[in-house]
């Protein structure tokens, strides 16, 4: 590649549209959100320096830290807290990134209670943005707090229903990598915390995977009668790494509640996925691809909440019903334009959708309809992947993306959610369906 | 030792007064300069958001400074290099997916010649993102924000050189990864 010189620059052409493009943005006032920022980082500056001071003084007091019996930590009540506002999103790996869902909890407030043994993971009362992050400022990236899912369910047996939260806090261990260092499940009640249900031991040794010290990832949580069941992972044990342990409200605070269950193998689910495609013309002579999905669970263990992430032709517009909940390119951006397989195919779209957790020896299926055309993922794509297109007056430089050829195919692939950064099983779980 | 009466009940008028006059200049700043700001963080970034993030963050450093920076065409200053040194460590930390921007499409009425302008900006929009931040930087700070090489180089914490060299390699990117653009942007021979 020759290097250029700037005297072959048109700046002033570069200019017009790097104003016209900057015109795109929407004007916010800013002023509330930025005090409000700046006073909390104050707080929780103030408040580290507290806990450093506390960490010294009580540095003889680690010694008598009580040790948990046995991965997972009850704790009892704790701080008042502010209730989220609206649905917690999940988090979701998208082709080897980390991609969080920013639809709902933009403004989410949650106090949350200090990390045993990790003071430097913030808690309090966090604002939570961007997909369930609550980061003081950017300086403090690496010890971010994430929501990684919430439920509703009446864990106190009042006859209202609680929130639960899997929260966990995350340090990173290379530029654009981060892991759990730990977790923990945290209800709330009302106007109030009830209390902390578990919280796994801290990861004292990250940020090595598996490096050191206990690594317990959180991996589900569930509501069954009134009782917590939290499934976990223990990347250190060789012989039952994958288990369940109840917990339930005795009315000042959460206790285990049943024995630690062993969930099986390696994770215990055994994930299997077949799908086909049908094509079709609706009642407006609009033609459709539909495309079941069917997972089946053959392991002796109850799966976490699944995902479903399928990877489409840029022609192909998801339609229907049977897209709700799921994380469409149209709300996430970052989903459009992917290049999934480099050099092999390219315009493609990718959809996260949540699924429920699968029983042993389950079987579901879901149905998902694409418009066939030129749709607004392809209008966009069209405009935006002109990249792709070889331009004639190009006499050489870089081989254009576009001699890939376009994706014929819809590659669906169902996980395990990986709270904790745990990837769960992920065998035999994608195919690929000749578009019709 | 005798003080003012209403010092007893509220403090604010002999402690407060300076620091609400603080606050509502820095109110007037934010909301001024605001927009202008979300200008240049939407280049940095390609989102909505997270230029709306990168902007509240900036301003959150000026808002803890705000006593000691001065006048409030400092004050831009000093956030404008915030915004650029977030961006660029930020990035450094994370892994930034290359994909498109949230905003919306430009107006469905723009005629042929428009309408070429508006493919050329998202293909550009798209071609920024592709780019790493220090070399967006640079090309923002120069072709945008309209500094010299001098004070692109004070801005982002460098020397001349190297936004010399930021800026040619940016430009070269540029033709790699949007080489539709280049007839837009580089004259070619024939041009010449």
């Amino acid at each position: 590649m020759s290097s250029l010189r700037e005297d072959e620059f048109r700046a002033e052409v570069f200019r017009a549209d790097l104003e016209a493009l900057a015109g795109r943005s929407r004007p916010v006032d800013l002023h509330d959100r930025v005090v409000r920022a700046s006073r909390k980082a104050r707080t929780v500056s103030a408040v580290a320096a507290v806990a450093v001071i506390t960490v010294v003084v009580a540095g003889l007091g680690l010694a008598v830290w009580r040790r948990p019996t046995g991965p997972v930590l009850p704790a009892g009540p704790l701080r008042p807290v502010m209730l989220p506002q609206g649905d917690v999103p999940q988090m979701w790996d998208s082709g080897g990134w980390l991609v969080r869902d920013r639809r709902a909890f933009s403004d989410g407030t949650l106090t949350v209670p200090g990390w045993p043994g990790l003071p430097q993971c913030l808690s309090g009362r966090l604002e939570f943005m961007f997909g369930g992050r609550a980061v003081d400022n950017p300086a403090s990236v690496n010890k971010e707090v994430h929501v990684v899912k919430s439920l509703r369910a009446d864990v106190d047996h009042d006859g209202s229903e609680e929130l639960l939260v899997h929260l966990t806090c995350h340090t990173g261990f290379q530029p654009g990598d981060e892991e759990a260092i730990m977790a923990q499940v945290v209800a709330y009640s009302g106007d109030r915390l009830l209390g902390r249900v578990v919280a796994s031991p801290p990861h004292t040794d990250a940020p090595f995977i598996g490096g050191g010290g206990p690594a317990i990832h959180i991996m589900d949580v569930s509501v069954n009668d009134g009782t917590v069941r939290v499934d976990w992972y223990d990347m250190k044990s060789d012989t039952s790494p994958h288990s369940s342990t109840t917990y339930g409200w005795d009315g000042h605070e959460f206790k285990q509640v049943g024995d630690r269950t062993g969930l099986g193998g390696p994770t215990g689910v055994e994930l299997s996925i077949e799908a086909s495609g049908a094509r079709g013309v609706d009642d407006l002579g609009q033609a459709f691809v539909a495309v079941d999905v069917t997972v089946h669970n053959s392991g002796p263990a109850r799966s976490s909440a699944l995902r479903l992430a399928m990877v489409a032709p840029v022609n192909l517009q998801p339609a229907g019903p049977g897209w709700e909940g799921c994380l469409l390119p149209s709300q996430a951006p970052w989903l459009m334009n992917l290049t999934p397989s480099p050099g092999q195919f390219t315009g493609a779209f990718a959809v996260n959708c949540p699924a429920s957790a699968i029983d042993p020896g389950q079987t579901i299926t879901w149905r998902f309809h694409f418009l066939v055309g030129d749709g607004p993922n392809a209008a966009v794509l069209s405009a935006s992947a002109s990249p792709i297109q070889p331009d004639p007056s190009i006499p050489s430089g870089p081989r254009p993306v576009s001699d890939a050829p376009a994706l014929e195919t819809i590659s669906v692939e169902v996980d395990q959610q990986p709270p904790g950064g745990h990837e769960g099983d992920r065998s035999d779980n994608t195919v690929q369906v000749p578009v019709p | 030792m005798s003080e003012p009466a209403e010092a007893l009940v509220s403090p604010e008028p002999f402690i407060g007064r300076a620091a609400r006059d603080r606050a509502e200049e820095f109110a007037a700043f934010v909301r001024a300069r605001t927009p202008s700001l979300l200008r240049t963080a939407f280049l940095l970034t390609g989102d909505q958001h997270l230029a709306e993030d990168l902007v509240q963050s900036a301003l959150v450093r000026t808002h803890r400074a705000w006593r000691r920076i001065g006048p409030p065409d400092h004050a831009e200053a000093y956030t404008r290099r915030a915004m650029y040194h977030l961006q660029v460590s930020l990035w450094r930390r994370r892994r930034v997916p290359e994909s498109l921007s949230a905003a919306p499409p430009e107006p469905r009425d723009a005629g042929p010649d428009e309408t070429d302008r508006v493919d050329v900006r998202l293909a550009l929009l798209s071609a920024l993102r592709r780019l790493s931040a220090a070399q967006r930087a640079v090309l923002i700070l120069r072709y945008f924000d309209d500094c010299s090489e001098a004070e692109a180089a004070q801005v982002l914490g460098v020397r001349v050189g190297t936004v010399k060299s930021q800026t040619n390699k940016a430009l070269s990117r540029l033709r790699v990864v949007a080489p539709e653009l280049t007839r837009h942007y580089f004259a070619t021979e024939v041009d010449r």
